[in-house]
């Protein structure tokens, strides 16, 4: 029989989050945040060094999904998967846990969240799933991340939440999905789903726009989101309808011409299998990576241009951050992998790898 | 000595190639043996209930009103054995959601069919124009509504725009079936996409692709038993029970068309998946079938006992004997999700299977 290098690990009992290639030594800095599946069942979130060498983790007490880093590098919160209702704060300099908080009992986090410029506020996707109502929910962390409000964000199921290089306007991708915690992760509408994407001032707390796709593309669920240099708001979505629908699953929004998809060849997207994991842009925020763990692919796109330029086979791959010239990424059996590394930890990682340093230099 | 040596270094060295899983003739086994004769008893039981909704309409009465609940009883098991497949024809043109619009959260759904029975919405009256209505209003609850449901006993002494709404729902049921099996089974339809997998025209890359998506289909479909329909409505205790949010209990065939979902498992497995597993792996196909049964033989006891299923829920003992079917069904959930994939070299797709 084949054996996976996860079942193996199982049989054997391991447990823990050991890498195969050691911890890293002590004088290596935190660069990336991922949350983690390990082979005894249990979750946890990492924090890795800029060869992928994990430098501690934490426990998490269910499945984690993406962290939000403040801009001086210096505190990362990971929140729970939906419907969960936690969120870890780390100290990524003091290489510990500092403290856990949640949403109101009314409210679940959707997993995506980000900092303000001055590392004041922290906002965070969230379902009022009683009133089917998407919000992102704002935390004072000099008070103890005490929930001070929320803003709407003008649509159902938002999901990821990015500030935009001017410190000020937040791009929310609203999926467009009802889900409640009454029904775990069932989707309740996908015959009347209306995804958008939502453009929030969050200074004065404003919707300023909401976009959405023609109607053609009604069963894209926009997820996830990177800005590119020239101020383009690059997308991924998960197409709901049929299997045998060609749909292109990558688009570029700005508040101009409203979002458009990037066309691509019928087989480009075939070998992403409907579905959009992960989105990233490169450091000099010319370069666009998607990530489809269901099509074990990765393409990479000129944001320029908005054609692809490069094309990666990775089964389960889906977590995506840049570094150096170009992108780390990461997949479920374990791997980190990079122009310069190819490192194995004995962990599945999870949906997203946040970089400490995500915008493009200024 | 050195011979046998030999012998059992290339017994050994042979096996693994030997035990390599054949995704593709699984892939064709269960389309042939399940999937296809499942739709068509589906598509068959949606015809002869359109069939009995007609002769309703036509000579209400006793007889013709217990015929088409008969009908119906037939209809929803069949739709039960199938319900599993929510991927290729039923995700076309939402045919899923058309047929079976369930979690009815908040009951809209139901709001819409009361509105439509209480103002006698004539655009509900034709198949035609009831299939461009709202998914809620024409499927499977909606008719179950109209034919058991708060005053549906009138149609036994014809209640006109009533019966005629339910005939024209059992047409559009009817429609619906017929292109499940039709999207399955035509030249090109979802049934050669899957035995087509690694061609340029399938949305599979591969059979292993294919017969993951299978296996995923009967995980999900345990777990909706268990979590949703069982789970969501027992609650913690009798006196927290919500059996209300399970389906198909106002037909009181809540109990059966659980076990519909099951035995459409445990076919799919056994139709041609189950015999992929090597020869030193195929314990767990025991496993599957002690949980699988061990779940059976408590609800076909409850189901014996001839309470229906609001009054089950609120007992002590049928509330304990319900919460016990969660132990072996998170079990088979656990060998379908977890020992087939390893069993059989499929990745686990920690983040494939996801859905975030």
């Amino acid at each position: 029989m084949a054996i996976d290098r996860r079942s193996l690990l199982l049989g054997l009992g391991a447990s823990g989050v050991l890498s195969v290639t050691g911890f890293a030594t002590a004088k290596s800095e935190p660069a990336f945040v991922a949350c983690y599946g390990a082979p005894d069942g249990t979750f946890g979130a990492a924090v890795l060094d800029e060869d992928a060498n994990i430098l501690f983790t934490e426990r998490l007490d269910a499945r984690g999904h993406d962290a939000a880093i403040s801009g001086d590098g210096r505190t990362a919160v990971v929140f729970a998967r939906r419907p969960g209702r936690f969120a870890m704060v780390l100290d990524l300099i003091g290489r510990r846990r500092l403290r856990a908080f949640a949403p109101p009992e009314n409210r679940h986090f959707y997993g995506h969240g980000f900092f303000s410029t001055d590392g004041r506020l922290l906002f965070a996707t969230e379902n009022d799933f009683e009133n089917e109502r998407g919000v992102l929910g704002v935390y004072d962390v000099s008070a103890g991340y005490a929930r001070i409000g929320e803003i709407e964000t003008g649509g159902i199921g938002p999901h990821e939440a990015i500030l935009m290089s001017d410190g000020r306007t937040a791009i929310v991708a609203n999926g467009g999905i009802v889900t409640h915690p009454d029904y775990p992760r069932q989707k309740l509408n996908l015959a009347t789903m209306a995804p958008s994407i939502c453009v929030i001032d969050i200074n004065a707390g404003e919707v300023l726009e909401t976009a959405s796709l023609s109607a053609q593309f009604r069963q894209l669920s926009l997820r996830h989101m990177a800005e590119a240099g020239d101020g383009g708001i690059w997308f991924g979505g998960q197409y709901e309808g049929a299997e045998s629908d060609h749909v292109p699953l990558v688009g570029c929004f700005n508040r101009d011409a409203g979002p458009v998809l990037v066309r691509a060849s019928e087989t480009l997207y075939r070998g992403m299998s409907q579905y959009i994991g992960s989105v990233a842009v490169s450091l000099d925020g010319t370069r666009i990576a998607t990530t489809s763990p269901r099509g074990g692919q990765v393409i990479i796109w000129d944001a320029i241009t908005r054609e692809p330029i490069e094309t990666h086979a990775i089964p389960d791959v889906c977590g995506v951050a840049p570094k150096g010239e170009g992108f780390a990424l990461s997949d479920g059996q374990g791997g980190v992998h990079s122009q310069t590394t190819m490192i194995d930890h004995v962990v599945a990682w999870d949906n997203h790898l946040e970089a400490l340093v995500t915008s493009a230099p200024t | 000595m050195r011979a046998t040596l030999t012998a059992f270094v290339l017994s050994f060295a042979i096996a693994p190639a030997l035990a390599t899983p054949d995704f593709e003739t699984a892939v064709t086994t269960v389309i042939e043996r399940v999937v296809v004769p499942a739709h068509e008893s589906f598509s068959d039981a949606a015809t002869a209930q359109a069939i009995t909704m007609e002769r309703l309409c036509a000579q209400p009465g006793t007889g013709s009103l217990v015929d088409a609940r008969a009908a119906f009883e037939t209809l929803a098991l069949a739709w039960s054995r199938i319900e599993m497949f929510r991927f290729g024809p039923a995700r076309t043109e939402n045919r899923f959601e058309k047929l079976f619009y369930w979690p009815d959260r908040k009951g809209r759904g139901l709001k819409q069919v009361q509105a439509i029975l209480a103002t006698e919405d004539e655009t509900a009256s034709a198949a035609k124009r009831l299939s461009q209505k709202s998914v809620a209003v024409q499927g499977l609850p909606a008719l179950e509504f109209v034919l058991f449901g708060t005053g549906a006993d009138a149609l036994e002494s014809g209640s006109t725009f009533r019966c005629t709404y339910g005939q024209a729902i059992a047409s559009v049921v009817a429609d619906n079936a017929t292109a499940l099996l039709t999207g399955w089974t035509e030249a090109d339809g979802f049934a050669d996409a899957m035995r087509n997998a690694g061609s340029m025209e399938s949305p599979y890359q591969s059979h292993q692709e294919a017969v993951q998506d299978l296996l995923r289909a009967a995980s999900e479909q345990v777990q909706i038993v268990r979590d949703l329909k069982i789970s969501a409505s027992i609650g913690a205790g009798p006196e927290k029970a919500k059996p209300k949010r399970a389906p198909f209990w106002r037909s009181d065939l809540t109990m059966a068309t659980m076990i519909a979902n099951l035995d459409g498992v445990a076919a799919l497995l056994s139709g041609g998946l189950v015999a992929l597993l090597p020869e030193d792996e195929i314990r767990h196909a025991s496993a599957l079938d002690f949980e699988m049964s061990q779940a059976r033989k408590t609800l076909d006891g409850l189901k014996s006992t001839g309470s229906d299923w609001t009054a089950l829920a609120g007992q002590t003992e049928g509330h304990q004997k319900l919460s016990y079917t969660l132990i072996p069904l998170a079990g088979a959930i656990r060998v379908i999700a977890e020992s087939f994939p390893a069993a059989l070299g499929l990745t686990l797709g920690f983040n494939s299977l996801d859905g975030d």
